[in-house]
């Protein structure tokens, strides 16, 4: 009777393979669930970095704003904890006019991702020309984003508190 | 050939609870990073940091402007949250007095001695509000911070209302002299006194300059009042009629004979019922002219000593507000002449 298979093992192994299938399906189907929520947990992870960065950090070197600088860090600080200033505000605003990949690349920010940042006084009104001193000029709705919001202090003679929005998508 | 199908279907089932727990420990457990607090955390520490560096805080905190305050953190934190601000370390606004079972006499001289009421202190407006109180069959005002006796007896008398206003953050402030039974007594507990047995009449300050001991708090207020810096009067005496309490090795002594093992006239508790409510126990002293320049120097310590036992703690929000269970503290220590501390209390609306 070579060949022939008893209907046990047809449906044992059956049963296996179902099991197995189930199984890898179930893995599978989690997969993306745990990627969203790690892509989610280090978009706010940079958004936060990010925001650290531009409210206390100076820059390199510490006065990149200046013409014929050879830029190579860009913060916002002047220096002095919550003091933020003004002319890198601009300067910054006039990069990211001119070649947001440029800004970015310094920024350090991953190739994958994008960076919004926004500027403005407490009653909305811009400190640069427009509330978003840098960004894409195309923003994607639907890729996943985190924006961490900030507060720091304009070195200008009536020191206004200003609001720092950075959203990586 | 029954028996092939019996153990078929027994095979099916089983896989079939296989399969059925097996979901149980496929479900993915994604755990809360905690962003959310983080960053409401993070604001709340931006918003008064910045407000501090602004200039906007201190100007505020000074002219006691609760609604400007109010709306200008209210424009800085996301409108999801509510908050509240709590000044600490330095002397109340407004400090409420009720003098227990005293006579309109002794109202007037408890006003006498804190003359004036309505005064300064580094910039701000301090106003301190006398006003009696029969204890025995009135309860004591919710905005209360000292309880005032110029009678030793209504210490026992009233010890649970006492404790009770104690424990909720409250103060009691005892001008009187004692004898070896009060202090081995109630009062003694109250006020954490213990009896030396040797009197003297003379005090001088405690130590006016080290910041972890209430005579330098107490020194602060009382070099305000008379327009001078801590060295001017870190040497002032005092005089009382007398007083066998001893001074203890701790931070509470405010007034007392130099040395070791001396003779305390002035002397602060704090913490005393559930960790809440601060004492003040004042020897008495010759408060028959006011304007004597020794009866002036004295007046002036029982002031900064009061000053001391408003609890040195108030807010500055619009309405009495209650912070909701799960609440995040943010805060900083305020240089700006004076040097007090400033909490931002945050939670969420919907919690």
């Amino acid at each position: 009777m070579k060949g022939v298979v008893e209907i046990e093992f047809v449906i044992s192994v059956f049963v296996f393979i179902t099991t197995v299938s189930f199984v890898t399906g179930i893995v599978i189907s989690n997969l993306p669930v745990f990627h969203s929520a790690s892509t989610s947990e280090t978009l706010k992870s940079k958004s936060w970095q990010y925001s650290e960065m531009l409210l206390f950090d100076e820059g390199a070197p510490l006065d990149w704003q200046l013409p014929d600088k050879d830029i190579k860090r860009i913060g916002l600080s002047t220096g002095s904890r919550y003091f933020l200033d003004e002319s890198k505000i601009i300067k910054l605003y006039d990069l990211c006019s001119v070649g947001y990949a440029a800004v970015k690349d310094k920024l350090g920010v991953d190739t994958r991702n994008d960076i919004v940042i926004e500027v403005s006084y407490l009653d909305g009104s811009p400190v640069a020309s427009s509330v978003t001193v840098c960004g894409p000029n195309v923003i994607t709705q639907i890729r996943p984003s985190f924006q961490t919001v900030r507060l720091g202090v304009l070195n200008t003679a009536d020191r206004p508190i200003v609001r720092i929005k950075v959203i990586i998508i | 050939m029954m028996k092939g199908f019996a153990r078929i279907f027994e095979a099916i089932i089983a896989s079939v609870v296989i399969l059925a727990s097996l979901t149980f420990f496929f479900v993915p457990n994604i755990q809360a990073s905690g962003w959310g607090d983080a960053m409401i955390q993070n604001l709340a520490q931006d918003a008064i940091e910045s407000a501090y560096f602004n200039g906007t805080l201190t100007r505020y905190v000074k002219t006691d402007d609760r609604a400007p305050l109010n709306a200008f953190m209210t424009r800085m934190l996301p409108q999801t949250v509510d908050f509240s601000l709590e000044v600490s370390r330095t002397v109340n606004d407004i400090i409420n007095i009720v003098c227990v079972d005293c006579t309109n006499d002794d109202v007037n001289e408890l006003k006498v001695i804190l003359n004036p009421l309505d005064f300064s202190y580094k910039e701000r407006n301090i106003s301190i509000r006398v006003q009696p109180l029969a204890m025995a069959t009135n309860s004591v005002p919710a905005d209360t911070n000292i309880l005032f006796f110029f009678n030793k007896v209504l210490i026992k008398t009233y010890e649970s209302k006492i404790n009770s206003t104690l424990s909720n953050g409250g103060s009691v402030v005892l001008l009187s002299d004692l004898t070896q039974q009060d202090v081995q007594g109630t009062i003694g507990t109250m006020f954490n006194l213990t009896w030396l047995g040797t009197s003297s009449s003379t005090a001088e300050f405690d130590d006016v300059y080290d910041g972890s001991k209430v005579s330098h708090y107490v020194a602060r207020y009382y070099a305000n009042n008379f327009k001078k810096n801590l060295p001017d009067i870190a040497a002032d005496t005092f005089t009382f009629h007398y007083s066998s309490v001893r001074t203890e090795n701790d931070l509470k002594n405010i007034a007392k004979t130099p040395g070791p093992n001396s003779n305390a006239f002035v002397r602060a508790n704090y913490d005393i019922v559930n960790s809440n409510g601060r004492s003040v126990w004042i020897s008495d002293y010759t408060r028959t002219d006011h304007n004597d320049i020794s009866t002036k120097a004295t007046d002036n310590l029982t002031k900064a000593s009061v000053m001391w036992a408003s609890g040195e703690k108030f807010k500055l929000d619009m309405t009495k507000k209650y912070p909701a269970p799960v609440n995040f503290r943010t805060g900083i220590i305020v240089f700006d002449g004076d040097v007090y501390a400033v909490e931002l209390i945050v939670w969420r609306i919907y919690f």
